[in-house]
């Protein structure tokens, strides 16, 4: 489900997911008998790992997932979770369709 | 009785339920209701000093509590409290940072990431003259962080020949204010901290452990052992360059490679200084000012490389660049196990009087007596003491009647020593009883003391060819 952007910063470096978005999505799932296990972010010049902001902003129990889009093509997407000790970890994923 | 919904990052506390029924009448009973249900849950609805953090949003029903009452909103039993993480994250940099790193970021093999580690390390540069004028301007445009910098001196019109962080305008102002106004400007993105005081033994250490890489830029043989002795003893690389005439060399010193390895330091190289006096500063023999532009962009490069992991640094590796004749040599070297800091046995645990380690302090004199003054004295049954400070069997094997007072023992004998006439202190050669003459001036005050010239060997293969000599 595509949101926009509310960050109140420059919106191509910071971004933010408005909370009612965040509502209706957790609705949307709830409706459908399933679960909201995290959210996706693309990085425009980064690699898919996350940045420091990326894990300062980060919630537990949460996967992010970041998809790496270099000149708008895509190049990667990893999936990361934070630890007990707040630093990601990269998460093994399987795309089932 | 409300209904609370629990977000899917907070559902681990709640047992993985989404759906919580609590008993309170306005939100702020639903939040300590649900914490004191549910403990584990308050460091992410509170903050230290009890508010909800700006990074949790709650709603009642479909509005924000920001827009109704706050947390005194009234609930009906209907009502359903959600509460609704923020999720948000970006690029460390902002966007004014990438348009100015940008073209370090496009370069496949250096991109953000290692961007991102220049923004993250901090930096301290020793010496802002010839070497720390290129490399600071090159670090502080390349976006490393925090950068600190050591200098005690001010600008001299004499620097401006190869000093080119500096204008005719800061003639006479400090080195380090200097700097840090011309790098601010060049880069308003980046921490610059400056030290206007000598790096000494009694500031190095408390100045080193706030950084992550040294750049040694200075230029002389006390301040290299010192730099190099503060980052062994904190384990911090060492950028280390230096330059004379048309001569440059740049290594890095103890570094911690990947696999854990820590490469060796200067003390490696030379593990003590040459003889004061043979080798002359650059303030004596002169330097062409492209040099120091040259060698300290090289610097400035290691730096970089060590910074953000990039390349292959030059550690263990020690380049040499020759001016006039363009040959350049990189020689390997390799940790030396007797190495007095970092070697299989260290005798240098912390850091030392290093104007003194390389023969800067002239040796203070005493006053003496030699072995035939000292015969005449007794000859003539002259009223004087005589000191031995040797060992009980030194004193053994050969002694000429003086009261003995080991070395060791000598600042706590000293009601046994005369202020009123003349003393004589001797021990084998004349070595030890200089440093207690030494020790007895300077701490007690003694004005009366009186080396033996040669100590007691040469008193008696004049006097007593006899006795024991050892």
């Amino acid at each position: 489900m595509p949101v926009s952007n509310v960050s109140p910063d420059c919106k191509e470096v910071r971004f933010e997911i408005a909370s009612r978005d965040f509502l209706v999505a957790e609705r949307l799932a709830e409706k459908d008998n399933l679960e909201l296990t995290g959210i996706y972010h693309t990085h425009l010049i980064d690699s898919a790992y996350p940045s420091e902001t990326d894990r300062m902003s980060a919630f537990p129990n949460f996967s992010y997932l970041i998809i790496s889009l270099p000149n708008l093509r895509f190049s990667e997407m990893r999936f990361w979770r934070l630890n007990s000790n707040n630093q990601f970890e990269e998460e093994v994923f399987e795309i089932l369709n | 009785m409300a209904s609370v919904y629990i977000p899917t990052p907070l559902r681990k506390f709640t047992n993985n339920t989404a759906k919580v029924e609590i008993q309170a009448s306005n939100v702020d009973e639903v939040l300590s209701n649900l914490v004191s249900q549910f403990p584990d849950m308050k460091k992410h609805l509170y903050t230290s000093d009890g508010k909800i953090p700006s990074f949790i949003n709650i709603f009642v029903d479909d509005e924000d509590i920001r827009n109704l009452q706050e947390g005194a909103t009234d609930l009906s039993d209907r009502s359903v409290v959600s509460i609704v993480p923020a999720i948000a994250g970006g690029v460390d940099f902002s966007k004014e940072e990438l348009a100015r790193y940008n073209r370090h970021i496009i370069i496949p093999e250096f991109g953000m990431e290692a961007q991102r580690k220049l923004k993250a390390s901090k930096v301290l540069v020793i010496g802002s003259g010839g070497l720390g004028s290129p490399m600071l301007l090159y670090l502080a445009a390349a976006g490393i962080g925090t950068i600190g910098i050591v200098d005690f001196d001010v600008v001299d019109d004499s620097n401006l020949q190869r000093q080119v962080l500096y204008g005719v305008k800061e003639v006479g102002t400090p080195k380090v204010e200097s700097a840090k106004k011309r790098l601010t400007e060049l880069n308003p993105h980046i921490t610059i901290k400056t030290y206007n005081e000598m790096f000494t033994s009694a500031n190095a250490l408390d100045i080193v452990k706030e950084y992550d890489i040294v750049a040694d830029g200075t230029d002389n043989f006390q301040t290299r052992y010192l730099v190099n002795d503060a980052c062994v003893l904190l384990g911090k690389p060492n950028v280390y360059a230096s330059i004379f005439q048309f001569e440059g060399q740049v290594s890095v010193f103890n570094y911690l490679d990947e696999n854990g390895e820590r490469g060796p330091n200067y003390r490696d190289l030379y593990a003590y200084p040459p003889p004061p006096g043979l080798v002359p500063s650059c303030a004596e023999g002169g330097v062409l000012g492209v040099l120091p532009g040259i060698i300290g962009s090289i610097q400035a490069l290691e730096v970089i490389k060590v910074a953000s992991g990039v390349g292959d640094v030059l550690s263990g590796r020690f380049f040499t660049f020759d001016a006039l004749t363009f040959q350049t040599r990189t020689l390997n070297f390799r940790k030396n196990p007797n190495n007095p800091i970092s070697g299989e046995k260290p005798t240098i645990t912390g850091l030392i009087d290093y104007e003194e380690f390389c023969g800067l302090k002239a040796e203070k004199q005493v006053k003496e007596i030699t072995a035939d003054e000292l015969h005449q004295w007794m000859i003539e049954g002259r009223d004087f003491q005589l000191i031995d400070v040797r060992e009980p069997y030194e004193y053994d094997i050969v002694n000429i009647g003086a009261e003995l007072i080991p070395l060791s023992d000598l600042p706590y004998e000293t009601d046994k020593i005369s202020k009123d006439k003349k003393v004589v202190v001797h021990c084998k050669m004349g070595g030890r009883s200089k440093k207690g003459i030494m020790e007895l001036e300077a701490k007690f005050g003694f004005d009366n003391l009186y080396n033996l010239k040669g100590g007691v060997i040469e008193y008696v293969s004049n006097y007593d060819p006899e006795a024991s000599i050892y």
